[in-house]
């Protein structure tokens, strides 16, 4: 296996734009990407992209204004990890010796989908008698909350911190911070969860550029290495199931820090995928940044936000830097190649040197999730 | 004129049947080759690949493992309503609509049984029936 790094990395701010084509969303993170990378398009050898409801083609239809045309161009689809999973088989690509220079795209229009809630799976039973994505997590929440004495108002706080780090993103979607009693009183989406414990839906494309290592000096003084990436699929489990434990996540997390020998104490920056405000929380968990049930209290801390030890979310999170559903992974890895570069501006993590993210979903009855990404990187 | 009786329309086909008494029953499947019981029927069991499987009641009482109360409804639902997991005495986790007032929820963890009734009006106008769960009033 070959060391791979990332060259280049770009995105647009994420928001609700109707207006805009799909591909007019997805070519300026590409080019901005290879522009990053101080690169031509003549040097990437193949284009990895995930999308979750682009339809289609997505890929080719982001690159054909730019003219890339022509190269192996692999679509993957992974509900919310169709970014992180397109940068985990490009990852390996490059690893294995099959390319050397390929482009990662993630990228979604959800105001295609018209408003409110996102269509269920399709032959879902449990969508059949009502649940949603917000219900799911909400029962998620309130099982955790009768079982470790947490109570909506500290749930709360967990949306106030991402709104205080998005208000320092100018990639994010929202950037005005909100106080805990806006939090508290916002209309209900799926009890005990207001609007403000949900992500919006929003529309983004995020890209990097990724090498083999030898070639990365031609590009750049600071690249960021890509120390693992894992991608697994829940289990299905019929029966009693444990919902205030991520399975998907906390399985995925022993793996890689197996693989990569770091451990979560070494974490210095992550992007976890708190798509709602319980979810955050329950991933401090999983991925051991603390123990069973004491995720609040790290929150309280201050130890996950600026300036604590573990920053989570640094960019807002899926909460208000929002949740173009595939191109999420993809914008969390951009995130976190520049906290490591120290290119972060106001939110920066100062001296991060190691990052984590981390992607999962997709509602599929019997599975905690359907997919789960973690990758870390190292400068 | 003459009134035609409609059939009720379920939104999980084959789950429901009625016992001797006229009392609903909530079909699953019980694996022949291992023994799981699995809401709704699979065709194959995930566990030891038989497809042997035959039609079971399942438990209709259990206890309420969580719930939401959802107001942000998909289009053609009718909200505010109240969706559950409920654990069934016999081992199967189910996801269930909860019958009751949504402003005054049971705690976790209380006692439920089994009903029928109906979940909403389809685009055709036509009501769609499924399994419900409501808390235990009487002893058994």
């Amino acid at each position: 296996m070959r060391k791979v790094a990332v060259i280049g990395a770009s995105m647009g701010r994420i928001g609700r734009y109707p207006e805009l084509m799909f591909q007019d969303l997805g070519w300026p993170a590409v080019k901005g990407a290879i522009d990053d990378a101080g690169l031509e398009r003549k040097h990437i050898q193949a284009v990895y992209c995930g999308s979750a409801y682009g339809g289609r083609l997505a890929g080719q239809r982001a690159l054909r204004p730019l003219g890339m045309t022509g190269i192996p161009v692999i679509n993957c689809e992974n509900a919310c990890s169709s970014g992180a999973t397109a940068f985990r088989e490009a990852y390996h690509a490059i690893a294995e010796g099959r390319y050397d220079r390929v482009l990662v795209l993630g990228i979604d229009k959800l105001t295609m989908l018209g408003g409110g809630v996102l269509p269920g799976q399709p032959e879902d039973w449990e969508v059949d008698v009502g649940l949603t994505m917000p219900a799911l997590y909400a029962m998620r929440a309130r099982r955790y909350m009768h079982e470790f004495g947490l109570t909506r108002e500290q749930l709360s706080q967990v949306s106030v911190k991402a709104r205080r780090h998005g208000a320092l993103n100018p990639f994010a979607q929202y950037q005005k911070p909100v106080t805990l009693e806006e939090v508290m009183a916002a209309r209900p989406v799926a009890e005990p969860f207001g609007l403000l414990h949900c992500c919006p839906t929003g529309d983004g494309a995020a890209a990097l550029v990724l090498c083999a290592g030898e070639l990365a000096a031609q590009s750049t003084t600071k690249p960021v290495w890509i120390a693992g990436a894992e991608l697994t699929s829940g289990r299905f489990v019929t029966g009693y199931r444990d919902i205030t434990t991520a399975e998907i996540t906390e399985r995925g997390a022993r793996e890689i820090y197996e693989e990569t020998g770091v451990s979560p104490q070494d974490v210095n920056v992550a992007e976890v995928h708190d798509a709602f405000a319980i979810a955050e929380l329950m991933y401090y968990e999983a991925l051991g940044f603390c123990k069973k049930g004491e995720a609040f209290q790290l929150l309280e801390s201050g130890a996950t936000s600026v300036g604590g030890h573990i920053p989570v979310n640094m960019s807002g999170g899926l909460l208000s830097k929002g949740h173009p559903v595939g191109a999420t992974g993809a914008a969390q890895l951009v995130e976190v190649v520049w906290q490591l570069r120290g290119q972060a501006g106001a939110r920066q993590a100062v001296g991060a040197k190691v990052g984590l993210t981390h992607c999962t979903g997709g509602g599929i009855a019997g599975l905690d999730h359907g997919a789960c990404s973690i990758t870390i990187l190292k400068s | 004129m003459s009134v035609e009786a409609v059939e009720p329309r379920y939104a999980l086909g084959g789950t429901i049947s009625f016992d001797d008494a006229r009392r609903h029953r909530l079909m699953g499947g019980k694996c022949a080759g291992c023994g799981a019981k699995v809401f709704p029927k699979p065709k194959i069991c995930s566990s030891c690949w038989s497809t042997e499987q035959e039609d079971v009641a399942l438990a209709t009482r259990g206890k309420l493992y969580s719930f939401s109360v959802v107001h942000a409804a998909r289009k053609g639902w009718p909200s505010p309503y109240a969706i559950a997991y409920v654990d069934l005495e016999d081992g199967v986790r189910i996801c269930a609509p909860l019958e009751g007032d949504v402003a005054n929820p049971p705690p976790l963890d209380t006692p439920v049984e089994l009903i029928v009734g109906t979940l909403r009006t389809d685009a055709d106008g036509v009501t769609v029936l499924s399994h419900r769960f409501k808390p235990v009033t009487e002893a058994r």
